[in-house]
């Protein structure tokens, strides 16, 4: 063969051979179908409204403009340009030009469940459901991974996300086409109501859910909960997943159950050895179960128990030569509760040994404690109140009884060693509301009985004399009396409070009332717990009546006073019976005294009876009752003034006064007294005028008679 | 005309008796004020002076701090005494100043021994 020739044929094969080789690929890219989605590029020259891009809804339409849609989902693209050609030329011309091109690829589905925006997503043309999960704001707590489903009309494709995302495989994902649904299931851990949970406590409390394949951990771990199985999990793997064990936790004791099949998995022996023969695997469906440690019972040949009323009871390893004191100390020593005067040391022999505590730390001479051995037990018991006697073993000649406001009112043994201080002491003490100023002693004398009073606080304050306390002997009975509840509220429980221990208050305070006194408190004490004076009370007349059984006596007290000066000495001893009357300031005038009060009658504004003490002046007084009136005769103010031997009257010229201030002049005035202000009508000179009227008058008349 | 001379004397009298008539007013009083400063104290022989210098004595010896409250009382009773005094009434005056030595004589007991 020429060669010229054989290179011709060679290359005509080789063009013959590609161009076969491309027709298919082109072939295939003139079938290849339209789907719901993809986006069309239409071009018209000179049809602005044309040329752009045509997406294929979900309906597999494209919306053309002035024509309609068109569905062109399902078909090839040569078909969709026939289509579309036929179409568009019902309104355009020229659509030799038309050309109709695949511009984008996109895949339309719909996401629901467990994610944290469901809904329609629109994805790149080949994306996979891990795409569509992370368009949908992804996973939501609580969903289930491993049973994720795609569905796609009336198909259900079940998928393990979970698989895909531990091993990276996308053959375990479905493919995607448009229109799917990725439906996101939620875990049976999230029960059936709507709540927010943190999903890391999910996680620890387990991810097995109800599988048959899970790992059901429990025991003294730390999160018993139910896990997923895993192939190639270890039972220490397990543990670990479950928080690991607890300080109770028996681990020798390890429960494992495998298929059935139950075993002992000793983790001490493991961690001890590191041999991994002893490491048993997990199977699916496997469960461990980690038991609690149970104290064992020690038991030695050195060892001494200790039980009953000390701080830390238990057995204690002892030494030869631990003693008595060693043990008890170890154990914490006894408690409070301890009756420590009958510790019982058992022998391990059975034989019982008494020990008196108290009387070895008395002299240890006298009461030496036991040796203790090996395998003896001390018990200390509790002190009780049974123990002590029944009262009916105590007779009345050798018993008193103390009842009222004490801690413990009783009936107690009497021996007249005591003293009466004993005996309140024996009763636990006076209360908080105990009225220690009138102890009340019944004494016994035959068949008569006796009431003295004995005033404890004072006594306690003060001190005194011994022999002024009241001797107590048996058969006597003490009343502690207690204190009223509220003497100004709660009048019903007044009669409790005898008047022998009680001080009255009435008048301008602020509970006026009865109160409960003794000699220790004062006056200030009284007024102080009657509220104080109110803002009407006279605070310088205060009256107080001692009612002391030695006759009348009152006294007058200026509270004011004292509280300019401070001065102590002015308040009045008051005891217990006394009255105490704060008057009202404004009160009526028929109740001032005349000795207190100075009358000022006559031309001025208010005349009356008026308050007068000797630091003031007539200027005072005549500004009090409101100032001389208009027809006043201001020359001559007459002031009566009642002394202890005669009355006399002075005068004062207050007009003069206001001229010239000549306080010489001014009249001495002082309570009891009487001001009199005469009127104008009362002056010389209108007398003077009168009387000259009246002359005229009479010779007027004489000379008209002379005249007839 | 006879008549009128002969009335003359006779109204002359009528007015010289209008005039001398009419009230009669007690003296103008004094002393109401007689512990004020201002005016000139009391001799010191006077009873009453006696009696101040032996308050204040009291109260410079420890009174105006042991009982000032009863100082002041004394101090008022002695007020009284001094314008009684300067205003004439004796014998309210000894009547008072015996009330006022009763009250020292107790202020001095009173007093710490010194």
């Amino acid at each position: 063969m020429n060669p010229k020739i054989f290179a011709k044929l060679a290359f005509f094969i080789l063009t013959l051979g590609l161009a076969l080789f491309q027709a298919p690929r082109f072939a295939l890219a003139q079938e290849e179908v339209l789907r719901i989605g993809d986006v069309l590029s239409i071009d018209l020259p000179g049809e602005a409204a044309l040329n752009k891009e045509f997406q294929i809804d979900r309906r597999g339409q494209v919306m053309l403009p002035e024509v309609g849609s068109v569905k062109v989902a399902g078909k090839s693209l040569p078909d969709a340009n026939k289509m579309i050609s036929d179409k568009l030329a019902k309104m355009f011309r020229d659509l030799d030009r038309l050309s109709v091109t695949l511009k984008d690829r996109k895949l339309l589905v719909t996401v629901l469940g467990y994610v944290k925006t469901p809904g329609p997503v629109e994805l790149p043309g080949d994306a996979n459901v891990q795409m569509a999960l992370n368009a949908a704001g992804g996973l939501a707590q609580g969903a289930q991974l491993d049973r994720m489903q795609v569905r796609r009309g009336n198909d259900s494709i079940p998928f393990d996300f979970k698989k895909y995302m531990d091993s990276g495989d996308t053959t375990l994902l479905p493919e995607l086409r448009p229109l799917d649904t990725i439906f996101v299931p939620a875990s049976p851990l999230t029960g059936n109501v709507q709540i927010e949970f943190d999903g890391r406590t999910l996680a620890q409390a387990g991810d097995g859910a109800e599988d048959r394949t899970a790992i059901k951990v429990f025991g003294e771990v730390n999160n018993p909960a139910v896990f997923a199985f895993k192939q190639g999990t270890s039972a220490v793997d397990m543990i670990m997943r479950a928080g690991g064990v607890t300080r109770y936790a028996s681990v020798e004791q390890i429960r494992l159950i495998t298929q059935g099949k139950p075993r002992v998995f000793n983790l001490q022996d493991y961690l001890d050895s590191g041999d991994k023969s002893q490491l048993p695997m997990i199977e699916p469906g496997s469960t461990i179960f980690v038991p609690k440690q149970v104290e064992e019972i020690r038991r030695g040949a050195l060892t001494v128990y200790i039980m009953g009323e000390v701080a830390r009871p238990g057995a204690f390893e002892g030494k030869p030569g631990t003693g008595f004191i060693d043990i008890l100390a170890n154990s914490g020593g006894p408690t409070r509760f301890a009756d420590t005067r009958q510790i019982r040391l058992l022998r391990a022999d059975g034989k019982v040994e008494m020990v008196d505590l108290v009387k070895f730390t008395e002299n240890p001479d006298a009461g030496k404690l036991p040796a203790v051995r090996p395998g003896d037990a001390i018990f200390v018991p509790e002190k009780t109140d049974t123990n002590e006697p029944s009262w009916l073993k105590i007779p009345t000649t050798r018993a008193v009884q103390v009842l009222g406001a004490v801690h413990k009112p009783g009936r107690f043994e009497w021996s007249d060693d005591m003293t009466m201080f004993d005996l309140i002491a024996q009763a636990g003490g006076p209360t908080a509301r105990a009225d220690v100023s009138a102890l009340q002693i019944l004494k016994h004398e035959k068949d008569r009985a006796k009431p003295v009073l004995f005033d404890l606080g004072a006594f306690l304050e003060k001190g005194g004399s011994l022999r002024d306390v009241p001797k107590i002997h048996a058969g006597y009975l003490i009343m502690v009396p207690e204190l009223p509840q509220d003497p100004s509220d709660n009048k019903s429980q007044w009669v409790r409070q005898g008047a022998d221990r009680s001080i009255y208050i009435m008048g301008q305070v602020g509970n006026p009332g009865r109160y409960a006194f003794n000699d220790n408190l004062g006056f200030l004490d009284i007024l102080g717990a009657a509220n104080g004076p109110t803002g009407n009370a006279d605070m310088r007349n205060i009256r107080i009546s001692h009612r002391n059984g030695e006759g009348a006596k009152v006294t007058k007290l200026d509270l004011g006073r004292y509280f300019e000066t401070g001065d102590e000495t002015l308040l009045p001893k008051v005891r217990v019976g006394d009255v105490i009357f704060v008057p009202d300031r404004n009160r009526e005038w028929l109740d001032e005294s005349k000795e207190n009060t100075v009358r000022v009658l006559g031309s001025v504004s208010k005349p009356g009876r008026y308050r007068f003490s000797d630091d003031m002046t007539i200027l005072d007084l005549l500004a009090q009752a409101g100032g001389p009136t208009s027809d006043a005769y201001q020359d001559k103010i007459v002031v009566v003034n009642l002394g202890c031997c005669q009355n006399e009257a002075r005068v004062f010229n207050l007009i003069d006064f206001a001229k010239k201030g000549d306080i010489t002049k001014m009249p001495v005035v002082r309570t009891g007294d009487t001001v009199y202000v005469p009127s104008i009508a009362q002056s010389d000179w209108k007398i003077f005028m009168d009387g000259v009227r009246d002359v005229v008058s009479v010779l007027s008349i004489f000379a008209l008679i002379g005249g007839l | 005309m006879n008549f009128a001379r002969n009335m003359m004397p006779l109204a002359f009298v009528a007015l010289v008796v209008t005039g001398c008539g009419g009230v009669s007013w007690p003296p103008e009083g004094k002393g109401g004020w007689a512990e004020h400063p201002r005016l000139t104290p009391l001799p010191a022989h006077d009873p009453v002076a006696v009696a101040k210098q032996r308050l204040e004595q009291i109260a410079w010896d420890g009174g105006s701090r042991l009982f000032p409250g009863r100082i002041a009382d004394v101090r008022v009773l002695l007020t009284r005494a001094e314008r009684e005094q300067v205003g004439g009434f004796k014998q309210d005056v000894a009547l008072t100043l015996i009330n006022a030595d009763a009250a020292l004589d107790d202020l001095a007991q009173r007093l710490p021994p010194r």
